[in-house]
């Protein structure tokens, strides 16, 4: 069908600004994967030259992050410049495969806990934010599904090595933490209380 | 049929303002697709509901009628169409009784074996092989729902040559040949006619009047040098204009539905949405005096 390979094109120019760029530079040959007509050959060559595609380009990705920007806000403030890089890596092995793009923060989650296990993400508190923030993300995604009262006092903890309380209050802020966060270990409980997330943990006790 | 109503499009920054305000309005329009987790065709089960948005629409669901605008069924779509998924549209529109559903005239989902997702709504070219590809298929969703059911006129940020029809004419023999209505979006022709340097009103002027059953309202902001349909803010003046001058001419008009994105209640509040439901109620009244 056609028309079926038309939109196939367009969605795969609109996911992937190299393939748009590529038809707008190459021309036809750009999508010699696809069963053209000749007239939707040259609506694609066409619309790929309008600024508007650019427009598709970036409302696609504005939408993928969306949902990766509201489960792992922190984390994404913390990787500043790494932020883009991971996205296109994450975005080129991947096209989302549902209309409420689910599955985006979990593929993100994947891809940054195997580079953070490998070493090659590093980033001041990376770690231990990105897995306070997995942990509330697993309590809200069972939380959604759920009567608000059938997970009161539902807890889960992760382990701080800086103080909680200076990180996640800059962070909260979309402001990075200082340099000098206090070190200590810390334990700290995300619990489900009255149908919100509320993080807990202990003051450092000073040893001095 | 009575006169048209205003209503909003809920979101969850809505939750409370439909439990403290349902007096200030004549319906909630609701995105059912936020309502269930989509598993995907094949999964059993396929939709499991979201308990808590469902607690909030089950509340206002008991002081305001609710009306359907679904995100999902892709109609354009040339590889898919998900009648599993206009079965569980079916069955949320016997659960509140709406009276009526819509979704859109573009296409996000494609991909024949493993389906994928564009992330945006595309826009489809205005040719007869389409009107042939949707207008069974508008026609089987409205039986299966069994309401009147709407398809809204697309946001498009790119243009094709071409085409064999005008939008009006696509629009206006896919509700002759299909049965559906159409929801008029004004944000989205007040965002093309923009972008794309026409005169909304040419496209006004050529819709079958008729065939109109709802209209939503919106605001938007600029990205990349085009005015994009964001739902950001309020009604944008423009938008309330081409309110003013087409709801007179529309005697099937049930609604007026004002959207916007979570995101910009911190601007709005219940103060600033209140705003934007009363500035459509006296349209709508004038309208009415107008039609006599």
């Amino acid at each position: 069908m056609a028309i079926g390979d038309f939109q196939r094109a367009l969605a795969d120019m609109t996911l992937d600004a190299r393939l748009a760029a590529a038809v707008r530079d190459r021309g036809a040959g750009a999508l010699d994967g696809y069963a053209l007509t000749e007239r939707e050959r040259h609506r694609l060559m066409t619309v790929s030259r309008q600024d508007g595609m650019s427009v598709n380009c970036s409302l696609a990705r504005a939408n993928r992050f969306g949902a990766i920007h509201d489960a792992f806000t922190m984390t994404c403030v913390l990787l500043q410049s790494q932020l883009r890089d991971l996205l296109d890596e994450l975005w080129s092995r991947r096209r989302p495969d549902n209309y409420q793009l689910a599955g985006e923060e979990a593929a993100f989650a994947a891809l940054v806990e195997s580079r953070l296990a490998d070493g090659t993400l590093d980033a001041p508190y990376l770690a231990e934010v990105f897995r306070y923030e997995r942990i509330c993300w697993d309590l809200a995604m069972e939380l959604r599904l759920c009567d608000r009262t059938a997970m009161e006092g539902r807890r889960r903890t992760t382990r701080f090595l800086h103080d909680p309380g200076a990180l996640l209050d800059a962070l909260s802020r979309y402001q990075l933490p200082p340099a000098d966060v206090p070190a200590d270990d810390y334990t700290v409980t995300v619990l489900v209380r009255n149908g919100d997330l509320v993080a807990e943990w202990d003051e450092a006790v000073p040893t001095s | 049929m009575g006169s048209p109503g205003v209503g909003v499009l809920f979101n969850p920054a809505l939750s409370e303002f439909v439990r403290t305000h349902p007096s200030s309005l004549d319906y909630l329009s609701v995105i059912p697709d936020r309502t269930w987790a989509d598993h995907g065709p094949g999964a059993s089960p396929r939709f499991e509901e979201l308990a808590a948005v469902s607690h909030v629409l089950d509340q206002a669901a008991g002081s305001l009628p609710l009306v359907m605008h679904s995100i999902g069924m892709s109609i354009c779509s040339a590889d898919i169409f998900d009648e599993d998924y206009v079965d569980q549209l079916a069955l949320w529109r016997a659960r509140y009784q709406c009276a009526w559903a819509s979704d859109h005239l573009s296409f996000t989902r494609f991909g024949q074996g493993h389906e994928a997702n564009a992330a945006v709504a595309l826009p489809v070219p205005y040719d007869r092989e389409m009107l042939d590809l949707v207008v069974p298929r508008a026609r089987a969703a409205r039986e299966r729902m069994g309401c009147p059911f709407l398809l809204e006129n697309n946001v498009s940020y790119i243009t094709f040559p071409e085409e064999e029809l005008t939008e009006a004419a696509f629009l206006n023999q896919l509700v002759r040949e299909s049965g559906c209505g159409i929801l008029l979006d004004l944000h989205n022709l007040y965002t093309n006619a923009r972008n794309h340097h026409f005169d909304p009103n040419e496209i006004l002027g050529s819709l079958a009047p008729d065939a109109v059953v709802e209209i939503h309202v919106a605001g938007g902001d600029e990205l990349l040098g085009f005015h994009t349909d964001s739902h950001a803010g309020p009604v944008l003046e423009g938008v309330w204009q081409l309110l003013e001058d087409v709801a007179p001419r529309l005697p099937a008009l049930r609604g007026v539905t004002f959207e916007f994105h979570e995101s910009s209640w911190p601007l709005l509040r219940d103060e600033g949405v209140l705003a934007q439901v009363e500035r459509a109620r006296a349209i709508l009244a004038r309208a009415e005096a107008a039609a006599g």
